[in-house]
């Protein structure tokens, strides 16, 4: 059965005992006894669901619940009390529904005790948020149940009271007496169990607990057995009619003995009745005790015999270290339940049932159960003391024959379990000793210092030699069994500073684990994986070697191109005037001699002859000359602007190779001088292309406005060709257009060639315009 | 007595117009153009069929250079004495000249009293050489 629907289960029979009980709430009762049932379903859900998984997992649930525990400190201690009061408000629903059912008795005051002490012991389990909220719901509802249950308590006390003290004056003032005190008492209580919440607690908070027992024991104590005495005398009462009034006898045993010649023979009857009684208490407590570390034992060699985890609910009990002291609860409760067997044995039999089925479902929680764990050891004897004495009362009340039973149970288990086992249990409950303590840090620092250490260090000058190390295993393993203990130990503690020694070995214990977590990945780096990262290191280096190689490749070869294309650009020009202005001018030379000697002649004809040539001469040089300025710097450019020098190229070009064209040009934005000389040498370069190879008879040249920039387009019909990339291009020496598409991009332009076999081919540069802030370069 | 002969000429270069000039001044200053070539090939024919008493050529032609057509001219006609015209005044040229042993070596744009003299000693040292008046 999933524990969800086993919680439903569980609240059923109490919701049946409430409801049979309605007659005797009062309103707010009923309201709180609802919102205790819709709480403790909430709460046992969200346990269940924080406990559902198995094994392993569940233990990493519990160590990620304590990880988000310790992250949140402030919810952590908020979501302890609230379970605390939650189940305080159980424990007085409970009390009330035992005095209520019973009328009165000696049993039910300790049931109460009994209950209230369980509570302590269960206190603070916070689990993941869902259970922080279901906490925070039970905090208003526990905090009203609890007073509920105070008030139906005092109520019941309070009728028993007045019934007892025969309506007088003196009775009336008794009446008073008791209800004050024992509401004082039931207060200390609960300051009682907030000490046992310690760990969760704050250290304000701790302090003011403390300051609340101490201040409720010295007013209720002194008032309780000084007044009693007197007011019972005054009331005409028998000492043991105060007595069975009085609630917690074993409290006020010592302070009787002590006041009994000041209160008389009634005060030292009193107190002899109830030393015996105490007497009887701290046996039946021990027993009680007892009877709870039986079972863990029995669990422990039920769990070593059978090599396994014992089978659920045993297993889930067993390995609880708290389930000795909630057996003991249970058992108390029972026996709190036969004490009041006589007046309505059939509803003592359900509350005793439901009660027990509700603390095994609290020590199914492992929030709980861990929490009981870390409480200091002396507390947890005290509150285990306190359910033992409640045990014994109730055990009293109810007759010899449950005291022998439990008893019989107690040693039975202990003799099955044996004595290293019962010892075992007995340290798993109550933890461990000063002295095993000492024996645990003893042992745990000799490990560190002697194995795990020098095992470290000694892998550790290995890899330093370069040789890969494994970190000492085993000592290491060693070493954390040895520190769990001590872990557990400072994580209970509520003052862990006074244990220095302990926590800075635990810290000692935790970096050498970090430690040899480095070691074990230094070691894991082995010669292997080294091999290949060096490999793929080397083939990255080769990679950008090359492409660097690469790189450098072209930049030599555009760097030679340009040289070259330099060089023979001179050696046109030079051949160029030579084979232009020089000639023509040394003829022109030759054409003035001879004019000279036709005058020294008197051919004066014939000198005019020569002086006409040579003015046709030299007109026809200096045409030539401009022409010759102009292929090297077209004046156009500068004066007319690109548009009208791509124009004034494209006609002069088509009337050279005889293709047709046609130029295009719509509105477009101003480029740079330098830009316009760059669109108009590349459009020369690719018209120059276009009638060395492309056997087109037509081209069209377009000029446009694009995205921020100038676009001019080259389009040929010609026989198009594979466009080949860069670094092919000038593999093959073609340097055209690399150049070309260099000296674009060095203007932050774009330059682009779209061609294939039988298409044509389209030459695309674009150059982005200057924008209106840039000035504007005037040549 | 039979007036002496008038120097006979061959001009070979590229430019036609400067050809033209030079044989021009040839022809006025009283030289007999046998004839004008625009390639050194064909200057090479025209000294074979016109038997000039020198040869004024330019260097550089397309095809043969001038400085190698005056090499061939030397093998076959030996004692024709070349003038060669350039534009270039490298020493590199002057010297592959002297080479082919060529009369003269002339840079384009010298005068046209400088052009003429230099003809002319270069003839009479050719007929000197050959025992002519």
């Amino acid at each position: 059965m999933a524990r969800p629907g086993l919680a439903v289960a569980a609240s059923a029979p109490v919701a049946v005992v409430a409801l049979g009980s309605l007659p005797h709430y009062a309103p707010a009762g009923l309201l709180a006894l609802v919102l205790s049932l819709a709480a403790a379903t909430v709460v046992v859900v969200a346990a269940g669901i924080s406990g559902s998984e198995s094994g392993e997992d569940r233990h990493h649930t519990a160590l990620s619940t304590d990880r988000w525990l310790a992250r949140w400190p402030g919810v952590a201690r908020a979501g302890a009390i609230c379970w605390w009061l939650a189940r305080l408000g159980a424990a007085g629903l409970l009390t009330a529904l035992a005095f209520e059912v019973a009328g009165t008795g000696h049993g039910a005051a300790m049931a109460a005790l009994a209950v209230l002490a369980l509570a302590a012991l269960s206190a603070a389990p916070v689990g993941r948020p869902l259970m922080a909220v279901a906490l925070a719901t039970v905090a208003a509802t526990g905090a009203a149940v609890t007073a509920s249950g105070i008030v139906a308590l005092s109520r019941g006390r309070l009728t028993t009271a007045v019934l007892a003290a025969d309506g007088t004056h003196g009775a009336g003032l008794l009446t008073a007496g008791v209800h004050w005190a024992t509401t004082v008492v039931l207060v200390c209580l609960m300051a009682t169990c907030l000490v046992a919440a310690g760990p969760a607690l704050s250290r304000g908070a701790a302090r003011a607990a403390r300051w609340a027992i101490w201040a409720g024991v010295g007013t209720a104590v002194p008032c309780w057995a000084v007044a009693m005495p007197v007011l019972a005398r005054a009331g005409g009462l028998s000492p043991a009619t105060v007595a069975g009034l009085g609630g917690p006898r074993a409290l006020t045993a010592a302070l009787a003995v002590v006041l009994g010649p000041l209160g008389g023979p009634e005060a030292l009857e009193m107190a002899r009745g109830t030393i015996s009684f105490a007497c009887l208490a701290g046996a039946f407590g021990a027993i009680g005790a007892g009877t709870g570390v039986a079972s863990k034992a029995l669990c422990l060699s039920r769990s070593a015999r059978s090599g396994r985890r014992a089978p659920w609910p045993i297993a889930r009990l067993a390995d609880r270290e708290g389930t000795a002291v909630v057996t003991a609860g249970a058992t108390g409760l029972l026996a709190g339940g036969a004490a009041l067997v006589g007046p309505r044995p059939w509803l003592v039999v359900a509350l005793g049932v439901v009660a027990t089925i509700a603390l095994v479902l609290s020590a199914l929680a492992p929030p709980l159960v861990r929490q009981h764990q870390r409480l200091p050891r002396p507390l947890r004897v005290a509150v285990a003391l306190v359910a033992g004495l409640a045990v014994a009362g109730a055990v009293g009340a109810a007759g010899t024959w449950a005291v022998g039973g439990a008893g019989a149970l107690a040693v039975a288990g202990a003799v099955v379990a044996g004595p290293k086992r019962v010892r075992t249990a007995l340290t798993e409950v109550f933890g461990p000793t000063r002295r095993q303590r000492s024996a645990q840090l003893g042992q745990a620092a000799a490990i560190l210092a002697e194995k795990a250490l020098p095992g470290l260090v000694s892998a550790l000058e290995a890899v330093a030699a370069g040789a890969p190390a494994r970190p000492p295993v085993h000592d290491l393993a060693e070493l954390k069994a040895a520190v769990r203990p001590l872990e557990a130990a400072l994580a209970g503690d509520w003052r862990p500073q006074r244990l220095t020694a302990m926590s800075a070995l635990v810290d000692a214990s935790r970096q050498v684990a970090r430690l040899a977590a480095c070691v074990e990945a230094v070691a894991d780096l082995d010669s292997n994986r080294l091999e290949e990262l060096v490999e793929v290191r080397i083939g990255a280096l080769a990679h950008a070697n090359r492409n660097l190689v690469n790189s450098q490749w072209r930049r030599r070869q555009l760097l030679e191109r340009t040289v070259r294309v330099a060089e023979e650009e001179r050696a046109r020009i030079a051949a160029n005037l030579h084979d232009g202005p020089i000639q023509r001018l040394a003829a022109l030379g030759l054409v003035l001699d001879r004019c000279r000697l036709r005058m020294d002649r008197d051919d004066n004809n014939g000198a005019r002859d020569l002086v006409k040539r040579a003015r046709t001469e030299l007109s026809e040089e200096i045409r030539s000359l401009r022409q010759m300025m102009s292929e090297l710097r077209p004046p156009i450019l500068d004066e007319g602007g690109l548009e009208a020098a791509l124009r004034d190229h494209l006609s002069s070009w088509s009337s050279t190779s005889g293709i047709e064209t046609r130029f295009e040009a719509g509105s477009h934005g101003l480029l740079s001088l330098d830009s316009e000389t760059v669109v108009y040498r590349v459009v020369q370069e690719a018209l120059a292309n276009v009638a060395k190879h492309s056997r087109a008879d037509f081209t069209t040249v377009t000029m446009s406005q694009s995205s921020q920039g100038v676009q001019v387009v080259v389009r040929d019909n010609g026989k198009g060709f594979d466009a080949p990339s860069q670094p092919e291009l000038l593999r093959g020496g073609h340097f055209g257009l690399v150049v070309m598409r260099e000296r674009v991009e060095l203007a932050s332009g774009r330059f682009e060639v779209h061609s294939a076999p039988r298409t044509g081919t389209e030459v695309m540069v674009w150059l982005p315009t200057i924008s209106a802030h840039e000035p504007v370069e005037v040549g | 007595m039979t007036p002496p002969r008038m120097p006979r000429l061959v001009v070979v270069d590229d430019d036609t117009k400067l050809a033209e000039e030079l044989a021009g001044l040839f022809s006025d200053v009283g030289y007999e153009v046998a004839g004008v070539a625009n390639e050194a090939e064909q200057g090479i024919a025209l000294v074979a069929r016109a038997r000039p008493d020198v040869v004024v050529m330019d260097v550089r032609m397309d095809g043969m250079s001038g400085t190698e057509a005056a090499g061939v001219l030397h093998r076959r006609h030996p004692g024709l004495p070349v003038v060669l015209l350039s534009a270039y005044s490298d020493e590199g040229i002057r010297k592959a000249a002297q080479d082919v042993n060529v009369a003269a070596y002339l840079v384009k744009g010298c005068s046209a009293g400088e052009l003429l003299s230099t003809v002319g000693s270069v003839i009479k040292q050719s007929q000197a050489r050959r025992g002519q008046p």
